[in-house]
């Protein structure tokens, strides 16, 4: 049903006529967010400026009964902002203030359509950065984050999102706005703790405190090259078994390897069946014992080769190749799907030949990019779009790999989310108990569903389009 | 929130049927909460047993505080009634070591000291200091969210919780979170189970994220005749690059200086590097502790009335001394200590009994309150607290913590009365 015009005139009279879009080509960019696989356009884009404006736009679809669906940049990949059926879309992607840095405290507080990467920006003349990295951090916002409870690839050593924020200020589907204290000691639930990764379904995130850490003194980034992926995740397990927590331990295959060396020509060995490439940080005089420690690891695993990053121009080159691995690979398909499970680290080596079976299975060629040291997977299942059958296919290879995690152990999500995409594995991933206690736990603060429906939770969902996916980021 | 009853002889019969004799006893005066004495004891050995207990209970309406090694039992409002104290220290075995994955599962009655020694044989360990690691179970831990100084560098235990086994106030048995280090599938609710101190369910089983042991450790201590120059240390350190594992002050009555704590970790050559570096930034006389590490915070574990002022780092040593200033008026015996990376003050000072209790947290308030921070009451003596709310002022989110509270435990049978606005 559409929206009556009254309520349009509401709106328009809380965001002004340059804060609403609707209707035209205009909304064609927020019909979906990285996966694309389902898609539906919002009847109308509110593009609020301040706190308030996001606490009166929800109060009117409070009190109207209508629902809405939070966004920050769109960059997710799990469909967590999916407007389908959901007229109403609230983006944060104006509120964009730094509203105080404080070093005395190494905090920053920032409105959630801020950058991930503008937050570092902001505070690195002086020393110091805000830790979690996610692979589209240029282009992805802290509301977003926050929603999501964002990783990547420094995870490992530093911590996802929540480990990071100190305080969140959101507005409640009621439209009220509340802050949610996480600093140390204060009384009362970690309510902050819970709605940091709950997608979108719990309220508005529209500022957030977070914690700044201080440049390591050193940063030293190595490229180590082995014949196979099983040899390359043994590395992976004696680095942790000798005791050091690198910041990251990111793992490609010969695929991706072959993709990002036609976009970014590193120079990664042509032969290479699987690289990690690994960074240290710490103190100056630690960082060299610390390379050969893990130069060891990694020979003892049957590495041909340990480089170190000569200069910070190779070092950025290497991060690059990494981060942006998931845009080489349209190279190599015309369509792939990125997948994101987790298996406890010393199962990756069995994981890599179940989905390597399931490739063969399903004759579909899939690569390995992981967040290894945090047993995260992202097997990117490559295909050919215009093959309905070849996407069918695709879907079951997907969902067998995640089954696969779960049966090790693991997980059917290490950094991207339910969204709309697994909605379908949660009841593999835990008891009907926990999901109810999960539900308890929204109708809390989400009493009428009318907060970003459909998402997180098996439901009776049916896809609204099937399209041709784009290549798509993550981790 | 319903209000509960007595625990009767049926009830009583009932739980010796399904538990068996051994475990079920009447309470005694020594196993009293805030004066509050338990007509139960029920000691678990297995999870099912917990479930019993709180299914018995909720027909019932029987109020229980669940209970580990009972370092904290302390902490909280006096309850509205107790008819059960369920003592989780049956449930003691480390059921799984994922030494490679560095994560452990072990059950909620597991000692500190415990599962820290079977760690240490691959040399790894849960990163938690508590005061009394021989009695402080990993229940409880979790339960009160309550590390010590190492939290600086290794995180709080909510930081560290990856997975947990509750049975809630409804009698349903959950399974949260997992056991892989990342992991954002549905919402996080170890997080709410972490700090809820078991007044949203009974946690039975844990699984906590491991660090590797330090090659090198030493703890160093560094005097400062005042608190200006103490700040300007904290400053410097706390802007350095320095990878500090925990940075504690303290100072008291019976101490004429002020003392930062710091425990340095790392290979020998960041072991030695790191103490030049302190030495350089601090400027002050130091002493090493070799390989002895007790927060300054746990030091004082006599004193008769402890609080909590609840501020951030960059106050945290003009609060501290304020209150020490504060209390001193009051009694003659008082030490103060914080983490200097994270905040929290911690006060600790004998009294003469329930009005000079009162006196003080009253002008503690003040001082705290016009610092914009708050003041918790982590002990005092029982009588005290009807007077006021150990947990001080309520949460600006306290009508969520109370919707929250009301799903997952309706009839009010954990710890009612203990938390937050008396919850």
């Amino acid at each position: 049903m559409p929206l009556n015009p009254a309520i349009k005139r509401r709106f328009r009279s809380i965001v002004g006529a340059t804060g609403i879009l609707e209707g035209g080509a205009g909304l064609k960019v927020y019909e979906c967010d990285g996966y694309t696989l389902e898609k539906a356009i919002p009847e109308v884009v509110l593009l609020p400026s301040t706190t308030h404006q996001v606490s009166d736009l929800v109060t009117t679809c409070h009190e109207e009964g209508i629902a809405f669906v939070p966004r920050g940049a769109g960059t997710g990949v799990s469909g967590g902002c999916l407007p389908a059926g959901i007229p109403v879309m609230i983006a944060t992607s104006r509120m964009r203030k730094i509203r105080a840095i404080d070093f005395d405290d190494r905090t920053i507080d920032v409105e959630a359509g801020v950058v991930n990467l503008e937050v570092t920006r902001r505070v690195e003349a002086r020393g110091y950065y805000y830790a979690p990295d996610p692979s589209s951090q240029s282009a992805c916002t802290i509301g977003g984050n926050v929603a999501e409870n964002s990783g990547g690839p420094h995870t490992l050593k530093y911590g996802v999102t929540v480990n990071h924020v100190l305080a969140i200020e959101m507005v409640l589907p009621c439209g009220e706005i509340v802050e949610l204290d996480r600093s140390a000691e204060a009384p009362g639930y970690d309510l902050g703790g819970v709605c940091i990764g709950s997608e979108g379904t719990l309220g508005i995130v529209t500022a957030a405190r977070l914690r700044l850490l201080v440049k390591p003194q050193a940063v030293v980034t190595l490229l180590a090259v082995f014949a196979d992926v099983v040899s390359a995740s043994r590395a992976v397990s004696a680095i942790i078994a000798a005791g050091i927590v690198p910041a990251a331990l990111e793992m490609m295959d010969a695929l991706v390897i072959e993709a990002v060396e036609a976009a970014y020509h590193f120079g990664f060995p042509a032969n290479a069946g699987a690289v990690l490439i690994i960074e240290l940080d710490g103190l100056e005089s630690a960082i060299d014992d610390l390379c050969e420690r893990i130069g060891e690891a990694c020979s003892e695993s049957g590495a041909s080769k340990v480089h170190r990053a000569r200069n910070e121009r190779e070092r950025a080159l290497l991060w690059k190749s990494r981060k942006r691995a998931f845009g080489a690979m349209g190279r190599l398909a015309p369509a792939y799907c990125t997948q994101d499970g987790v298996v406890p680290r010393s199962r990756l080596p069995e994981i890599v030949e179940r989905i390597a079976r399931v490739g063969e299975r399903y004759h579909l060629r899939i690569a390995n990019l992981m967040h290894a040291g945090d047993g995260n997977i992202h097997p990117l299942v490559l295909y050919d779009d215009s093959d309905e059958e070849e996407i069918r296919r695709v879907v079951c290879a997907g969902n067998e790999i995640l089954e696969a995690c779960v049966q090790m152990g693991g997980s059917v999500t290490g950094e991207h989310g339910i969204g709309v995409e697994k909605t379908g594995l949660m009841e593999a991933a835990f008891p009907p108990a926990s999901i109810d206690a999960m539900k308890d736990f929204r109708s809390v603060f989400n009493p009428a569903g009318l907060c970003n429906p459909g998402k997180i939770f098996p439901t009776d969902r049916h896809c609204v389009e099937l399209t041709r996916p784009r290549p798509r980021g993550g981790g | 929130m319903a209000s509960t009853r007595n625990a009767d002889d049926t009830t009583s019969a009932a739980l010796v049927a399904s538990l068996g004799p051994g475990q079920v006893r009447p309470g005694s005066r020594g196993e009293a909460v805030d004066g509050v004495q338990p007509h139960l004891v029920i000691t678990a050995r297995t999870a099912a047993n917990v479930s019993t207990v709180v299914n018995e209970a909720r027909a019932n309406r029987l109020a229980i505080i669940p209970c580990g090694g009972g370092t904290q039992l302390d902490r909280g409002n006096p309850p509205r009634c107790f008819d059960i104290r369920l003592s989780l220290t049956g449930l003691a075995s480390i059921i799984e070591r994922h030494g490679e994955d560095m994560t452990v599962t072990a059950e909620a009655g597991v000692t500190l000291a415990q599962l820290n020694r079977a760690l240490a044989s691959r040399d790894q360990r849960f990163a938690v200091d508590a005061a009394s690691p021989q009695q402080a179970t990993l229940g409880g831990i979790v339960a009160a969210n309550s590390g010590g100084g190492l939290a600086h560098s290794f995180g709080a235990p909510r930081d560290l919780v990856l997975g947990m086994r509750v049975i809630d106030g409804r009698g349903r048995s959950l399974v949260l979170g997992g056991r892989v280090v990342k992991n954002v599938a549905g919402y996080d609710l170890p997080r709410l189970f972490t700090g809820s101190w078991g007044t949203l369910g009974v946690i039975t089983e844990v699984t906590l994220r491991t660090h590797p042991l330090a090659p090198q450790a030493t703890t160093m201590r560094l005097s400062f005749e005042d608190p200006a120059s103490l700040e300007h240390a904290r400053v410097a350190l706390f802007a350095s690059a320095l990878p500090l594992a925990a940075m504690d002050f303290s100072t008291g009555t019976a101490s004429s200086s002020w003392t930062l704590q710091l425990r340095i970790e790392g290979t020998s050559s960041e072991v030695d590097y790191q103490i030049d570096r302190v030495r350089s930034l601090c400027a002050s006389p130091d002493e090493r502790l070799e390989n002895q590490w007790l927060s300054s915070v746990h030091a004082n574990t006599t004193s008769d009335l402890v609080v909590i002022g609840v501020t951030r780092p960059k106050q945290c040593v003009e609060i501290a001394e304020q209150m020490f200033a504060a209390a001193r008026k009051h009694t003659s015996n008082v030490s103060v200590s914080a983490h200097a990376g994270l905040g929290p003050v911690y006060l600790g000072c004998s009294t003469q009994g329930p009005e000079q209790e009162i006196a003080i947290v009253t002008d503690l308030r003040t001082v705290t309150g016009a610092c914009r921070a708050r003041l918790l009451v982590s002990r005092c003596c029982a009588q005290v607290k009807p007077a006021l709310d150990v947990w001080g002022q309520r949460p600006e989110s306290f009508s969520l913590m109370a919707n929250v509270k009301q799903r997952f435990d309706p009839d009010g049978i954990l710890c009612p009365g203990r938390f937050v606005g008396r919850m």
